[in-house]
């Protein structure tokens, strides 16, 4: 019932302003209405309550259109990476059993190769579905549209604990998790943005992350605001600049190596970005250096966003021209306070809350919490427990009560503000007949934040192969989780039960990419 | 190596990934990331000395469009 109440009261405040807008289309709320109808007519034809829907596709608004309908039709919707290899889209897909998908070109040809009887529906025909469903039944348009404006009909807008998403992040074991996202969720998310972001009704939105990520739920909390959320078909700094000028944008949300690429680019200096007012960042720690620079060269204030996928996105915020002052321990990053309706706490490993100044882990509470990982309780046990779930993300409070990040309990490899874990690599890489042994480790990059370096114990010394192991990552792994460097190792060191010995591989990957970097 | 091989080469975070492309193969189809495409276009801009246009940018799909880029590309 969420999204459709979003939906209307995006249509009661001004039915003819524009909702969405991509490269393709200039959306307005009346029309949106009616695509999503249209679309969550024809996707209940042949699914019932809480189906799943694959959803495939490169960013286009009709991938928002369909998070909408799906809601509105009780399903599920399942963003895919279209950048996933087969194998690991086909693990996702099987596992999530879905009743229909929704893809653009590409995604439908490779539903068709890898699933032909799974019915299917080209993203781009969705306009014209609207279209014809309302030439074809416009007594039915309008009993629905009765309906809605007298409370809805039966399954109309589904329920607040209904699972609405499945957002599949990388994981601590080697494959996917789906997290599992209700409405409540979104409400919470969206009205904790609403308080501490503040978009205003008509509010340009620049959405240039992708929209099969957490943050997609910014788009939607814009969309609450009645703002117009825009969305760019793929990330580049020069189309990010293009869109900044044309269609006036007043936000956007940029993870810090988007913001530096931006700034690389040439045609900033010829650009308007005079409409950009707040720049929302998150993902990965912001540099000062970057974020002094960002402001001197877009005029825009900054604001920090700290979110988790597993906690229904958004949970902390730093707001602009918060003076925050030198962090408490060196190298720590100050992400601000809990957003309006989010709990936060810091605890000891025995899970004690500890003192100001104190390290330890940060773990957050709230509607927005996802409901749990899709088919695989034992992991959601692991994060969740008495409705807190554990980010794994080592902090402090200050005397302020702002809270700042230090480093990661867990190995996750934030790499352009996607989560790559190790073992999804090693998963790989040990599938070679010449590899014994394998770790892979965080590498500090200026551009990416950090890459994955994998450190490889081969069978014997002569059977170190950096093109198979190569070979290996490309047919198996989307390309942003190949390691950035395969360094051999003549043992992999563990303590005594069995655990690899990360700490000191990451100061030695380092140390050894920065020899090799001064010697070419 | 040609110009146009060279600067895929030097954008790539994992050079020898290049070594399995043939110069008319799709580089995104290859295993390149976007943030390799990026910063491949990064680079030619500033070997232009120019900002590229939205059709350029979406042309840079393999080593022989760079190539053409470089030869027809520059004012």
């Amino acid at each position: 019932m969420w999204l459709t109440h979003v939906l209307r009261r995006g249509l009661d405040h001004d039915p003819d302003a524009l909702a969405l807008r991509d490269s393709r289309r200039d959306v307005s709320w009346r029309q949106l209405d009616r695509d999503v109808r249209a679309l969550a007519s024809l996707l209940r034809r042949d699914a019932t309550a809480g189906s799943r829907v694959l959803v495939l596709s490169g960013n286009r608004v009709e991938v928002l259109e369909t998070y909408i309908a799906c809601a509105a039709a009780g399903l599920v919707a399942v963003p895919v990476n279209p950048a996933l290899t087969d194998p690991e889209l086909t693990r996702i897909v099987d596992s999530v059993e879905p009743s229909a998908a929704m893809a653009d070109d590409a995604g439908l040809a490779r539903v068709s190769a890898l699933y032909p009887d799974l019915p299917r529906t080209d993203l781009g025909s969705v306009a014209e579905l609207a279209s014809s469903a309302e030439d074809a039944a416009q007594d039915a348009a309008q009993e629905a549209a009765r309906s809605a404006a007298s409370g809805d009909g039966e399954h109309w807008g589904g329920s607040l604990t209904e699972p609405v998403m499945i957002l599949h992040t990388s994981a601590t074991t080697g494959r996917a998790k789906g997290v599992v996202v209700d409405q409540r969720s979104l409400q919470a998310n969206a009205l904790s943005w609403l308080a501490d972001v503040r978009p205003e009704p008509g509010t340009p939105f620049l959405n240039a992350g992708p929209l099969f990520h957490g943050s997609v739920v910014i788009a939607l909390d814009h969309l609450a605001a009645a703002g117009t959320v825009c969305v760019l078909d793929r990330f580049t700094p020069q189309g990010a600049l293009a869109a900044l000028e044309k269609w006036k944008i007043e936000h956007a949300f940029l993870v810090p190596s988007m913001v530096r690429l931006v700034l690389e680019a040439k045609s900033l200096a010829t650009t308007d970005v005079s409409a950009l007012r707040l720049l929302l960042h998150g993902a990965a720690p912001m540099p000062e250096a970057l974020a002094r620079e960002a402001r001197d060269k877009l005029g825009a204030e900054l604001q920090t966003i700290f979110g988790i996928t597993e906690g229904g996105g958004p949970v902390l915020t730093l707001r602009p021209n918060t003076v925050v002052g030198e962090p408490p321990v060196p190298g720590a990053v100050c992400i601000g306070v809990p957003m309006l309706g989010a709990g936060l706490r810091i605890t000891d490993r025995q899970g004690n809350d500890v003192a100001e100044g104190a390290i330890g882990e940060l773990h957050v509470a709230g509607d927005g919490l996802m409901q749990g990982y899709w088919k695989n309780t034992e992991a959601a046990a692991e994060v969740l427990r008495d409705g807190w779930l554990n980010t794994h993300d080592l902090g402090c409070f200050d005397t302020y009560g702002r809270v700042w990040v230090v480093d990661r309990r867990n190995d996750l490899i934030l790499r352009g503000g996607q989560n790559v874990y190790p073992a999804e690599i090693e998963h790989v890489l040990r599938q070679s007949p010449h590899v014994a042994d394998v770790v892979v480790v965080p590498l500090a990059s200026e551009l990416w934040g950090q890459t994955p370096v994998a450190f490889v114990q081969p069978v014997s010394p002569e059977q170190f192969d950096e093109a198979e192991l190569l070979g290996l990552c490309v047919a198996e792994l989307a390309a942003y989780k190949r390691p950035s460097h395969f360094l051999p190792l003549d043992v992999v060191p563990r303590n005594p039960s069995g655990k690899a010995l990360r700490a000191p591989l990451r100061d030695r990957a380092h140390q050894l990419i920065t020899e090799r970097e001064q010697t070419t | 190596m040609s110009v146009a091989r060279t600067l895929v080469r030097e954008s790539l975070d994992h050079p020898a990934l290049l070594d399995r492309v043939v110069d008319d193969a799709d580089l995104a189809g290859a295993g390149v990331n976007s943030g390799e495409l990026i910063k491949l276009a990064l680079r030619l801009e500033d070997h232009l000395g120019r900002p590229l246009g939205d059709e350029e940018l979406l042309g840079l799909t393999s080593v022989n469009a760079v190539a053409e880029l470089l030869q027809n590309g520059a004012d």
